[in-house]
């Protein structure tokens, strides 16, 4: 459609005789100040000349007869853009089915994560339960350094005991020294004894038949120094062995009483080390358990965060079915449009069928546009996952 | 000599100064010393050149310290390496005598 302006053919008399009248006052009567006066004057009448006749708007319609090609296309259009949205509302609606499918696999792996982390926390804990409760070597290095100290103290108690003993044989010695010292008394006592006898025997020789009974008595004395002699030395070897045996117990105890204390001064400072090893290791273990069980706190935490995170599944849904909705709408919308400008572009109607046609037409966008805003105003759709928290244990 | 005596006469206090060998080769001396008669009212053990030690020598210590009156002797253990001082140690002598 185009409005072609007419050519104004009833305004050129009036300019042109207007336009004459001033040329010929301009001739006759030529005062300097005429000719802008008359130029003015001209101008002013073509300018009323101008507004007051509308320009006419001349409708050129096609031709009826052309319409064919024209509908055809305009079909084409509309089936193509019919097709179009039918086939984005149902990829939309495929695409929601493996949202949902998606979403609830991981929402299942994830579960499946937080109950692991919850089981490896509680075994993590009876690990540090059960060795907070059972006998810990650090206990019994403990409990082996008293005992080592205790075998210690005992071997030492022995030694003192021991030299206790020898002093005492010492002591023995001693007097047993002092008996042979007698002993060696009695001997010159009978050395004495016999050499009397035999100075007595000899004064009884002397002395003839009246001394032959002192000569007896004198041989008995004689006999009797000879035995305590005897006597004297038999003492003497026993006492004399009595001091070896006493000698060879001395050793013995002497022998008891030396212990080799290296040994336990060695495996002291062995347990020593080893306590300081067994302390050392304990601390570091429990601060890795400490690190590990705030780990799995922190796994824990991040897992139910994922969970509630995947909510997005509702909102995503809800968008999407709210874009198939449009989308439906639209195709409806295009196919009604479509054919209401077919009808206009292809029959030969009249300017108030046409009105009301273009009317139809946008009566049916502006219902289409009140339906998204009510859509727009309707049940709020969640903007955000930080909403809600999820409880998982 | 494996051990030599010295007696402060004026404070009382016997110092004995042993040689190489603590064990029970000195027992006889060292009961001469200082277990057999009045008791002195302190005692210096000077391990200072000691570097082998039995448990006799221990057994010594202990005779000593009962003669010397138990609880209430003085007696003070001076010089010993670190070696002989864990000895005595293990043997829970550092709290019966005075280590040095």
């Amino acid at each position: 459609m185009s409005a072609i302006p007419a050519p104004s053919f009833p305004r050129l008399p009036l300019g042109l005789s207007v336009s004459a009248v001033a040329l010929l006052l301009c001739l006759v009567w030529q005062p300097a100040w005429l000719a802008p006066l008359a130029i003015a004057a001209v101008s002013a009448a073509w300018f009323v000349e101008q507004r007051r006749t509308p320009a006419r708007v001349v409708t050129v319609l096609p031709p009826a007869q052309d319409s064919a090609p024209v509908r055809e296309a305009l079909e084409d259009v509309r089936e193509a853009l019919v097709e179009e949205l039918g086939h984005a509302s149902r990829e939309l609606h495929q695409a929601l089915d493996l949202l949902r499918d998606a979403v609830s696999e991981l929402g299942g792996g994830f579960d499946g994560l937080s109950h692991k982390t919850g089981q490896q926390q509680s075994l993590l804990k009876q690990i540090i339960d059960g060795q907070k409760d059972g006998v810990s070597v650090q206990d019994f290095a403990a409990r082996t350094s008293d005992l080592l100290e205790h075998f210690v103290g005992l071997i030492v108690q022995l030694s003192r005991d021991s030299l206790r003993i020898v002093y005492r044989i010492d002591g023995m010695a001693k007097e047993m020294d002092a008996v042979f010292g007698l002993l060696k008394n009695v001997n010159t006592i009978a050395e004495e004894t016999n050499l009397l006898a035999l100075n007595a025997s000899i004064e009884a020789a002397r002395a003839g038949e009246a001394g032959r009974g002192f000569s007896v008595v004198a041989g008995e004395i004689r006999n009797l120094a000879s035995n305590s002699n005897q006597f004297n030395e038999q003492i003497g070897s026993h006492v004399e062995r009595a001091r070896t045996a006493m000698e060879q117990l001395r050793g013995l105890v002497g022998a008891m009483a030396s212990q080799d204390l290296n040994m336990a001064l060695s495996t002291k400072g062995g347990i020593d080390a080893m306590l300081a090893h067994v302390t050392e290791s304990d601390a570091r273990t429990s601060k890795v358990a400490d690190q590990v069980v705030e780990i799995n706190r922190g796994l824990g935490s991040d897992v139910s965060t994922t969970i509630r995170s995947l909510q997005f599944e509702d909102i995503l849904s809800q968008l999407i079915n709210q874009t198939r909705t449009r989308l439906v709408e639209l195709q409806e919308t295009t196919a009604e449009c479509t054919r209401d400008i077919e009808e206009l572009a292809c029959t030969d109607v009249e300017a108030g069928a046409l009105a009301e046609h273009a009317q139809r037409v946008r009566a049916r966008l502006s219902m289409q546009r009140e339906k998204a805003r009510l859509r727009a105003r309707g049940p709020a759709l969640q903007n955000s996952m930080d909403a809600g928290e999820i409880e998982l244990f | 000599m494996s051990l030599t005596i010295h007696h402060d006469t004026e404070q009382d206090c016997l110092t004995l100064q042993l040689g190489e060998r603590f064990d029970f080769t000195v027992h006889r001396d060292f009961h001469d010393a200082c277990l057999g008669g009045r008791p002195a009212r302190s005692y210096v053990i000077d391990l200072g050149e000691v570097n082998s030690m039995d448990s006799s020598a221990l057994g010594m210590l202990l005779l000593l310290r009962e003669h010397a009156g138990g609880e209430r002797s003085e007696i003070r253990i001076v010089n010993a390496g670190s070696e002989l001082r864990g000895t005595l140690r293990v043997a829970g002598f550092d709290k019966l005598f005075v280590l040095h």
